[in-house]
């Protein structure tokens, strides 16, 4: 055989992380929701470094499920959580993610014992390989929730996750003249926790993991927000807060998925905040069913 | 009216045209500039636009004193030259040495930047001063201004258009075979309104040509069409007649209608006293017999 | 460069835009396509280009132009190009702000500041050139959205204009990728996009179709110059679909699914 100078033009070298796969379209690295079915129709998942924002139905009970979701997939992928919630307590929140649906892996085996006597005439180079695959919970992309079970609280706990609640953020004497206080306070957390788990992409690591950072109903009266409004005029609070965000998370590997109340605000300040996010879907329930809208905006790379 | 107004036929000392940015206004402005030129001694030309640079390069500015104030607008950069911060009635005047005699014209292009960066009550007020008083030193023939009313609200537009004698808003021509269309609103000395929709082409040269008033009469060629009507069509059922059924129709009897015969039998009968002529129809059951006779009285 | 784009506004392959101020405008769907389209064909044509980015990163903007075969990185090693982050300019501005009170986001100095490095960057890159660079700015209504008073905006946008007509020479070109406000009713926006109407020498305003999503066609273009005085701008407008590497422009109704 004889060897050649060519050599396959390659792309960036593809980071390999756990629950992360590069998207079919282009070279983004991906990350899933949590529902796969979901995952499918924003084009495989929500890329690393974006802003995910979901417009909350009416009574924000699917936006706070879908969170649970994206929460119960870091779990399962191993991957850093950080949870925000001023309207609801975001501990009890992560008591109350749903369980995973692990397979099956089947009664074992009921000839245990003539396992080692069989030999492998010619792929014999396999015979110290286990039969079975050991780990039935194997690490993949996109995973299916119980919604009856609640998440063990020990594989909860088993990954790095951090909470603010309405009380950190009281805490704050910030004096930041022009944005909202308590947003200014949680930008200035998530840009620390970056910084501190070396979720930057500039710092070097060996073991390279997503950074998920969960936020609850920004935006609700809760967080001091007026509908969008100071005056006769829209706060742009919240949006510097979204493109701040935005300017983090281009060199991080991190992932926001922020639930929203927009119909709280008006739909031109609904526009603005649209614009500053990277893939946006708005819910809409009635009568138990829910609908999906979807409002692309996916970045374009 | 346009035309008039252009060529200074008709008076007026404020003279507004209101553009968008879908009929824009400039070459109007520009045909006034051209006309203003041949007429008065002077005509100062104030530039707030990045866009009034056009101005200079398409028509004949000779005669014309232009001040540049968008170069600098907001004097970021501390040059010189006129800017929105800078009164602009002093700085001409500190420009300028006008004695009495001279006829002079003042041109803004355009008011929505003054607006922008000072106030509306502020740009109306210097408009108001440069037409009626004479603080330039001398007697100002007319005020040209431009203004973008899609840049401001209803409000302040009315408030400039308060100030105008006359006002010119741009607007589609109704017409394919015009360029140009406008409202004009001219508000004469005598105090009379005058309120006019025309359609116009502009030349190259920046005259006004082929003025048409859009006529506001109702087209009466619609009710002809109804006529055409045929009120027998797109009905469930059929009332239409074959021709033998229109040829029999024609053919039936009508009572009462002149008929050769009906007249010599009734004509014949008559000798000068009145007698009831009566002449059954084929249906009617005619008896000789005096109902009366079988009374028992 | 797409070169069915230059065709639409009748633009030569080698043609250099001197004196241009492009307006595009998107409202219920993205044009940022026009944004890639005027970048790559001003580098195609040798001329240098001061691109301010508000609204992606640099890797995003170096990733697509890639498909057109143009590497961003080597566009600055060469002097071709300078990249302004505004994204991360701005971004760090905000999370500054939390650090402290003063120097608050919407300060005018921000946007001063701004455009003193714009100005800075475009006469370096005139003299190392020796030919006029064009300025592009994506997407100008960001300002709007982080609370810039409109007024100072138009402000800002009135300065680029007056530095690509500074030289008696040569002029630059520039390129101002904005949101209309129409499909939000967002009145802010409308009035700077009103605005550049009246200033800007050419405009394409990017929107969707009327009838929502389609596959075959993304939506449509209208372009309309604007530089004559006499006569009213003709409106040309084309249905588009944007593949992997490429646009295809065709008449409303004739998409090549439907025909």
């Amino acid at each position: 055989m004889t060897s050649t100078s060519f050599q396959k033009k390659s792309k960036a070298k593809i980071l390999q992380i756990p629950g992360a796969k590069p998207s079919l379209y282009n070279n983004q690295l991906l990350i899933s929701t949590g529902i796969p079915s979901l995952d499918s129709i924003i084009g495989g998942g929500v890329a690393v470094g974006t802003v995910f924002l979901l417009e909350e139905d009416a009574y924000g009970n699917y936006g706070r499920l879908m969170l649970k979701y994206f929460c119960s997939e870091a779990v399962m992928t191993g991957h850093s959580l950080h949870l925000t919630s001023a309207d609801r307590d975001p501990q009890q929140i992560l008591k109350e993610l749903p369980a995973p649906i692990i397979d099956d892996p089947g009664p074992p085996p009921e000839d245990a014992t003539n396992q080692s006597d069989e030999h492998m005439k010619i792929a014999w180079r396999y015979q110290h390989l286990p039969k079975y695959q050991s780990n039935p919970t194997s690490i993949k992309f996109g995973h299916y929730y119980d919604l009856t079970k609640t998440m063990d609280p020990d594989l909860t706990n088993s990954i790095d996750h951090s909470t603010i609640s309405e009380a950190d953020l009281c805490t704050c004497f910030s004096s930041s003249t022009s944005m909202n206080e308590k947003y200014a306070l949680l930008l200035e957390k998530i840009k620390q926790k970056i910084d501190d788990g070396k979720f930057s992409t500039t710092t070097q690591h060996d073991k390279r993991n997503i950074l998920r950072i969960g936020i609850h109903s920004l935006g609700s009266p809760q967080w001091g927000e007026n509908g969008g409004m100071k005056g006769e005029n829209f706060d742009s609070s919240l949006p510097r807060f979204l493109y701040g965000c935005r300017a983090l998370l281009r060199s991080a590997f991190a992932v926001m998925m922020i639930t929203v109340p927009s119909h709280l605000f008006q739909p031109a300040y609904v526009g603005r905040l649209r614009k500053l996010c990277d893939t946006v879907i708005q819910l809409e329930s009635f009568a138990g069913s829910e609908k999906i809208l979807l409002v692309k905006n996916i970045m374009v790379c | 009216m346009i035309g008039d107004l252009a060529k200074g036929q008709d008076k007026s000392n404020i003279v507004l045209i209101e553009d968008s940015s879908d009929y824009l206004g400039r070459g109007v402005l520009c045909s006034f500039i051209s006309s203003l030129a041949e007429r008065v001694d002077e005509v100062h030309i104030v530039c707030y636009d990045g866009r009034s640079r056009d101005i200079k390069s398409h028509i004949d500015v000779s005669r014309c004193k232009i001040y540049d104030g968008h170069s600098d607008i907001l004097n970021w950069n501390n040059t010189p030259s006129l800017n929105a911060t800078i009164d602009l009635i002093p700085f001409l005047i500190e420009k300028n040495n006008i004695h009495g005699n001279k006829k002079i014209a003042v041109v803004i292009d355009s008011l929505s930047q003054l607006i922008l960066y000072r106030s509306a009550s502020y740009t109306c007020q210097v408009i108001h001063k440069l037409a009626y008083t004479q603080c330039l030193g001398c007697e100002v023939e007319q005020v040209v201004c431009l203004l973008h009313e899609d840049l401001h609200d209803h409000m302040t537009s009315s408030l400039v258009e308060h100030t105008a004698s006359t006002i010119i808003k741009m607007k589609k021509p109704s017409t394919d075979q015009h360029t140009h269309g406008c409202d004009v609103f001219h508000k004469k000395i005598s105090g009379k309104i005058t309120q006019i929709s025309e359609n116009f082409s502009l030349t190259d040269n920046f005259e006004i040509k082929d003025v048409k008033e859009v006529s506001t009469v109702i087209s009466l060629q619609s009710s002809a069409d109804d006529s055409q009507v045929d009120p027998a069509a797109n009905l469930t059922f059929n009332l239409t007649l074959t021709d033998k059924e229109k040829k029999a129709r024609s053919q039936v009897k009508l009572p009462y209608t002149y008929d050769q015969q009906r007249q010599e039998d009734t004509l014949s009968k008559s000798v000068g006293e009145g007698k009831i002529f009566y002449q059954p129809d084929e249906i009617d059951d005619f008896d000789e017999e005096d109902p009366d006779d079988d009374l028992d009285i | 460069m797409f070169l069915e784009i230059n065709n639409l506004i009748d633009v030569k392959q080698t043609e250099r835009l001197n004196g241009w101020f492009a307006g595009i405008s998107e409202s219920s769907v993205e044009g940022s396509f026009l944004v890639h389209h005027f970048l790559s064909h001003s580098l195609k044509t040798s001329t240098p280009v001061c691109f301010v980015a508000l609204s992606q990163s640099f890797g995003h903007y170096n990733a697509i132009s890639q498909k057109f075969g143009t590497n961003l990185t080597t566009q600055k090693e060469t002097n071709k190009l300078v990249f302004v982050e505004g994204l991360k300019l701005l971004g760090n501005t905000c999370c500054k702000d939390c650090d402290k009170g003063d120097n608050p986001i919407d300060d005018k100095s921000v946007l001063t500041n701004l455009l003193q490095s714009i100005s800075t960057s475009y006469k370096e890159l005139k003299e190392k050139n020796g030919c006029s660079p064009t300025i592009i700015i994506d997407n100008i209504s960001v300002l709007t959205i982080l609370g810039f008073d409109t007024r100072d905006v138009i402000t800002f946008c009135h300065y680029l204009h007056e530095l690509i007509h500074e030289d008696i020479g040569e002029k630059g070109c520039l390129v101002l990728y904005a949101s209309n406000g129409k499909q939000n009713g967002d009145d802010q926006m409308k009035i700077l996009w009103n605005w550049m109407c009246h200033n800007c020498t050419v405009t394409m305003e990017v929107c969707g179709l009327a009838t929502g999503y389609c596959k075959d066609v993304h939506g449509e273009i209208a372009v309309k110059h604007r530089h004559s005085l006499t006569k009213p701008g003709k409106e040309r407008r084309m249905q588009y679909k944007l593949t992997d590497k490429n646009i295809v422009l065709f008449a409303a109704g004739m998409s090549s699914a439907v025909l």
